[in-house]
């Protein structure tokens, strides 16, 4: 028997499908309001496994598909399925999983929880949807499925006067960003004819239409950017943070960034950016370059003075922005190639999981105390020994020291850096590194030599646990054998190249 | 059939850009601020429509016909969101909005 084009089709669809049916189910699972309902989380994290297995199942030759049809990868397919695709829905699925986890017991959704788990699960597909794509159209039609699903969390806890604010922040600059991607998308379109991302490439690179070229990839940057926190357009990102509740600030950072900036390298990398080596993407490069600087410097002198735990991690968040920007400069030249695409994959894996752990920490110790003041962190590694050490490896890790896998993703990027030629990327970027070492150290400082100023006993629970096992292995794992993830990463190029 | 040149076409989607970049950066009531936000995403959509007839293929339609999909998404979404702020604040206007900032 000889699979046809629409089984195919469904085959490679699969883990999007699970999770549509799963957001449909836990809705309905969801009868028993005002009741706290372990069932829905357990539903949530069942369908993320089966769409994870589904995933691996569609993308590996333990079942064959006829040859004669091939899996539809031509450059006019709508849809791609290659190793860029597999990348993404593993950083889509696995920040799903964590952020289930890590509010398995949350007492934030006393009611709202079937609608909280139901909107992770659609937004975690749009992710998925939107690493498929190699159109325009899906592109976009699955970063708003994520966006959207997003606005409706942020203000899921209507009770509250924070959860609004941050949800109205959040959706009038999410939607105005959302129009200057569509407005950028189509002068794109009216240069080049074709909504196609290769196309695109294609064309433009041939076209004289520099200027209006550059004027659409900024109006695309500019929308992105607001998701990705980069920093002209980070303004109200540390604000949302506050307001919004730790399950959901956990999925802005880990999944919500990712995606912003998978969307930076589908258009950029697969399309305008690849090494043409005309001054369109020179200058283009220059742009981005100045504001990588500057997203690094203010992302990591702002998380120098911070007091609560939610707009540290933001700003941390935004200072790990600036080091990603480093790929797409990199990648415009032949030589900075290769690293740029090692150093943006790793470190998009490797901040999923450091800042998924320090969040699950922040969770449990946020629900003990009722607050997520940072001096509520002093002594906490002997109260909660586990959480302790586990926050201390996730913020060196993000600081970048060698055995973890968070020094290899930066050491790519400085590679990168340094062999396409913009070397004031590689030394802004060591020194702030040198700088993220202080605000870093002094919160492992409260952890282990402080004395503790709450008499607070800090639970863990088991879910949580299983959470930090899964980052601590990732971690270490990926940090002492970063080769096995390399050889994974020039796959990836190699995709993006075809 | 009447056909309007292209240039026309591309004046009045910039023009109606402008506009609505001039509504979200001004205005201070959030149901304004959604309205200019409908009228950037319907620059956008002239564009794909006046382009599409200028190229071959369904993409132009296809993206426009989303677009009009995605704006109805936001709206319903944004309107939901103005009502449960205007219970919480009693009113919709962006900068009496000051509760969380920063401390430092």
């Amino acid at each position: 028997m000889t699979l046809g084009f629409d089984t195919l089709y469904l085959r490679m669809f699969s883990p999007i499908i699970i999770l549509f049916v799963g957001v449909v189910l836990t809705f309905v699972a969801d009868l028993r309001k005002n009741e706290r309902n372990p069932l829905l989380p357990a539903m949530s994290l069942a369908f993320f496994i089966s769409s994870f297995i589904a995933l691996f199942l569609s993308m590996t030759d333990i079942f064959p598909y006829s040859d004669t049809v091939g899996v539809p990868d031509s450059n006019l397919s709508t849809f791609h399925f290659g190793d860029f695709y597999l990348f993404g829905a593993i950083l889509a699925l696995s920040a799903g999983v964590l952020v289930t986890l890590g509010s398995w017991y949350s007492n934030w959704f006393d009611q709202d929880q079937g609608f909280f788990y139901a909107l992770i699960q659609l937004a975690v597909a749009g992710f998925i949807i939107l690493s498929a794509s190699e159109n325009f159209i899906p592109l976009i039609l699955g970063y708003e499925i994520l966006s959207i699903a997003t606005y409706a969390l942020i203000s899921l806890k209507k009770e509250r006067k924070s959860a609004a604010e941050a949800g109205i922040k959040y959706f009038l600059v999410g939607s105005l960003s959302t129009s200057m991607i569509l407005f950028g998308t189509s002068i794109f379109f009216g240069l080049t004819h074709s909504l196609q991302l290769s196309t695109v490439g294609q064309v433009f690179a041939e076209s004289d239409q520099q200027v209006l070229g550059f004027l659409a990839a900024s109006f695309i940057f500019a929308g992105v950017g607001f998701k990705a926190s980069i920093v002209p357009f980070h303004a109200v990102i540390p604000d949302v943070y506050d307001g919004a509740d730790y399950s959901i600030v956990n999925f802005l950072a880990i999944a919500s960034k990712n995606a912003a900036f998978f969307v930076l390298a589908k258009i950029f990398l697969r399309g305008i950016m690849p090494p043409f080596d005309d001054e369109f993407q020179n200058t283009l490069a220059i742009a981005i370059t100045i504001i990588a600087i500057i997203t690094m410097i203010i992302g990591n002198l702002g998380a120098l003075v911070q007091t609560t735990m939610k707009r540290f991690l933001a700003y941390s968040g935004i200072s790990h922005a600036g080091f990603m920007l480093i790929a797409i400069v990199a990648y415009v030249s032949d030589d900075g190639q290769v690293d740029a695409v090692n150093g943006l994959t790793l470190h998009m894996f490797a901040y999923l999981f450091m800042t998924g752990a320090a969040f699950l920490v922040a969770i449990l110790v946020s629900q003990s105390v009722k607050s997520d003041e940072l001096y509520h962190y002093k002594g906490l590694g002997k109260t909660n020994i586990f959480a302790s050490f586990v926050l201390a490896i996730s913020f060196l890790s993000l600081a970048g020291i060698p055995p973890l896998i968070g020094f290899w993703s930066k050491f790519y990027l400085f590679k990168a850096a340094i062999e396409s030629g913009y070397y004031i990327l590689a030394i802004v970027g060591i020194i702030m590194s040198a700088v993220s070492f202080f605000y870093y150290g002094r919160i492992i400082k409260y952890m282990f030599a402080d004395e503790s100023v709450t008499e607070t006993e800090i639970r863990s629970f088991f879910p949580t646990i299983f959470g930090l096992l899964i980052c601590l292995v990732i971690m270490f794992g990926f940090g002492l054998w970063s080769d096995s993830f390399i050889s994974f990463s020039e796959d990836i190029l190699a995709d993006l190249l075809s | 059939m009447t056909t309007i040149d292209l240039p026309i076409i591309l004046f009045t989607s910039t023009a109606l850009f402008g506009i609505g970049l001039y509504g979200v950066l001004t205005q201070k009531s959030a149901i304004r601020i959604l309205i200019s936000v409908e009228i950037l995403l319907n620059s956008a959509n002239i564009n794909f429509v006046a382009f599409s007839t200028y190229s071959e293929g369904y993409d132009g339609w296809t993206m426009a016909l989303f677009v009009m999909a995605i704006a109805a998404a936001e709206a319903a979404i944004g309107i939901a969101i103005f009502l449960n702020v205007f219970r919480r604040f009693g009113s919709v206007n962006v900068p009496s909005l000051v509760g969380l900032r920063e401390e430092v």
